[in-house]
């Protein structure tokens, strides 16, 4: 029953006109960042005495395959990726409240746990999504900027393998996130209060708790390091890595565990929640 | 006999901080019986369909599915149930049909075809492939009626499923539920449509300030309220006469007529005659289900 659950409501996402805006604003806001950042860096190059590394740098932003990094960068889930994967969390989820259609499920026999594990499962596949689509568009735009300034892709240096790695890595940083806006939209069943919870936590809450972390000292300042955005960045820099040294061998391995255990533990608490809470809510009128 | 009950609750409750929304209903309904499950607005109706559907903590009490239990933590039983509770529930951006073959993705063994036939039944086919959120009140009723028929349920809850229909619908709507109860199909129905509830129903369950004021068979109820009314030389020494008659009750004078409920015309007749007071004129008159019930949930009321 669980992957018919999981079928379905993946039916349900991908037929939601939602999914295809938040995507389609994805795509333009990464091309416009590219064209500003190339913008930026042409004028920079052009009006300055640049170091040659810096100037090296900044080239690679914008050309393949450092530029194929920096997209993935963008969308992680601390960044760009992470408010537009809340802002669907939130739409899908707590939207199934108003519409009653949880009524749907649960009235066929279908055990809560499962529904709401399946619905939150279901939500990797857009979290998935999110990410391809900054690569394509990011990737589009910048495979005409590298053309444009170096006449060639640097195809060689680009890792494949790796970088399928590496949209998993950066999806997966997406995930804590969701969660907690799952958990906003499953306690309160409102879109307005996950969205805007799940957007104050990327955005505010989690940076002024690292900063009050620091200033306490440790042990709590060990805390940091535990915190989703740290794990995230812990991870998004093993797709710098990766892609830009173009080594195939460390293809799919040098996940660091502790980022990795750390981000799943952060997902369970959260979906922990949310099914102990589901489990005992009243579904009425 | 235990086995031919397919729905059970027991001294079921449910309180809303100190509003007693559901205050120990106890009803049973038999395997092929037409239940219809009455009541005024906010006499706990649909908090006890709820609660049968596990969408609602029952603060006591108990549910019984075929024999099996139901909570909120075990629903299994509910797959042999269709349900259309309230308003009824359905995606909104997706078509009628999309909205039916999601639901069918969950039912193993239903013939490819269901879902076009059931759209024929509930008269849909034209609107099948429009969004349901776009539906008027009535074709989402039908829509909803369609979803908790689509796996052939053995057991049907339905809670105001003429709601915002129009006269042909609910007609149509009867003649299907008489049709489910010929096939076997156990219906409970919640209705404030009560013309309806006799046409279709064998036994009735009364329910008032979130309890079961009575709980009895259509015809055994339709049967007990019919009035009797008598012409008789005089109407005090009658009145006076039927008081001593076991049975008998809301004895009223009116002119030189007096009526009676709770007994038959000829043990009206035979009694008076034996105590030499002889009827010109004897007529029975057969309440109906709509005026027994105003009758019950005004004297419940009352009583509360």
């Amino acid at each position: 029953m669980f992957w018919h659950l999981l079928s379905t409501e993946n039916t349900k996402i991908f037929r939601r006109r939602l999914l295809w805006v938040v995507l389609a604003l994805i795509a333009i806001l990464v091309l416009v960042i590219e064209i500003v950042l190339h913008a930026a860096i042409e004028n920079g190059l052009s009006g300055t005495a640049m170091p040659a590394e810096d100037r090296l740098n900044a080239l690679q932003m914008i050309t393949w395959p450092g530029a194929l990094v920096n997209v993935l960068t963008l969308i992680g889930g601390n960044a760009l990726g992470g408010l537009f994967f809340v802002i669907l969390v939130s739409a899908v989820t707590s939207q199934e409240y108003n519409w009653r259609t949880l009524h749907l499920w649960l009235s066929r026999g279908v055990p809560r746990p499962m529904l709401r594990f399946a619905k939150f499962a279901a939500l990797i596949t857009p979290a998935l999504l999110i990410v391809l689509t900054a690569l394509v568009a990011g990737g589009v735009i910048t495979a005409f900027f590298s053309f444009n300034i170096n006449n060639s892709l640097y195809l060689d240096q680009v890792n494949f393998s790796q970088l399928v790695f590496s949209v998993l890595r950066t999806a997966y940083t997406l995930l804590p996130y969701g969660a907690v806006t799952y958990f906003l939209a499953v306690i309160s069943r409102s879109t307005v209060v996950a969205i805007s919870g799940g957007l104050a936590y990327v955005l505010l809450l989690e940076d002024i708790l690292i900063q009050v972390l620091g200033l306490l000292g440790e042990p709590l300042q060990r805390m940091i390091q535990y915190m989703p955005s740290t794990l995230a960045n812990s991870l998004l820099a093993l797709n710098q890595a990766a892609i830009g040294a173009g080594d195939s061998s460390t293809a799919g391995f040098g996940i660091p565990l502790i980022a990795t255990l750390g981000i799943a533990a952060w997902i369970l608490l959260f979906l922990g929640l949310s099914l102990w809470i589901f489990q005992r809510q009243n579904l009425s009128e | 006999m235990q086995n031919d009950i397919v729905l059970q609750t027991k001294g079921l409750k449910k309180y809303f901080g100190k509003v007693h929304a559901v205050d120990g209903v106890t009803i049973s309904v038999s395997r092929g019986q037409v239940y219809g499950f009455l009541g005024p607005n906010g006499s706990g109706k649909t908090t006890t369909i709820g609660m049968i559907l596990g969408l609602l903590h029952p603060t006591a009490g108990s549910v019984t599915l075929f024999g099996e239990r139901v909570t909120p933590s075990h629903t299994k039983p509910l797959r042999r149930v269709g349900a259309l509770v309230g308003h009824p529930s359905m995606v909104p951006y997706l078509t009628a049909r999309q909205n039916l073959e999601l639901l069918a993705h969950l039912s193993r063994d239903l013939p490819s075809g269901r879902v076009g036939e059931i759209l024929e039944i509930v008269g849909l086919r034209e609107a099948a492939n429009q969004r349901a959120g776009q539906f008027s009140t009535g074709m989402k009723q039908r829509l909803g009626l369609a979803m908790s028929l689509l796996h052939k349920p053995e057991l049907l809850i339905l809670d105001e499923p003429t709601n915002g229909m129009d006269p042909a619908g609910m007609h149509e709507v009867r003649n299907q539920l008489s049709e489910l109860a010929d096939r076997g199909v156990t219906v409970f129905i919640s209705s404030h449509l009560l013309h309806e509830i006799e046409q279709i129903c064998d036994r009735v369950g009364v329910l008032n300030g979130g309890k079961v004021i009575t709980e009895r068979n259509v015809k055994e109820l339709l049967g007990e309220t019919a009035v009797v009314k008598v012409r008789v030389p005089s109407s005090a020494e009658a009145v006076r006469l039927l008081q001593s008659l076991p049975g008998c009750r809301d004895i009223k004078p009116n002119g030189a007529y007096v009526t009676v409920c709770g007994v038959s015309s000829q043990t009206v007749v035979s009694h008076l005659t034996s105590q030499g007071v002889v009827p010109s004129e004897v007529s029975t008159g057969q309440s109906d289900l709509e005026s027994i019930f105003l009758e019950l949930t005004a004297s419940d009321s009352k009583e509360l």
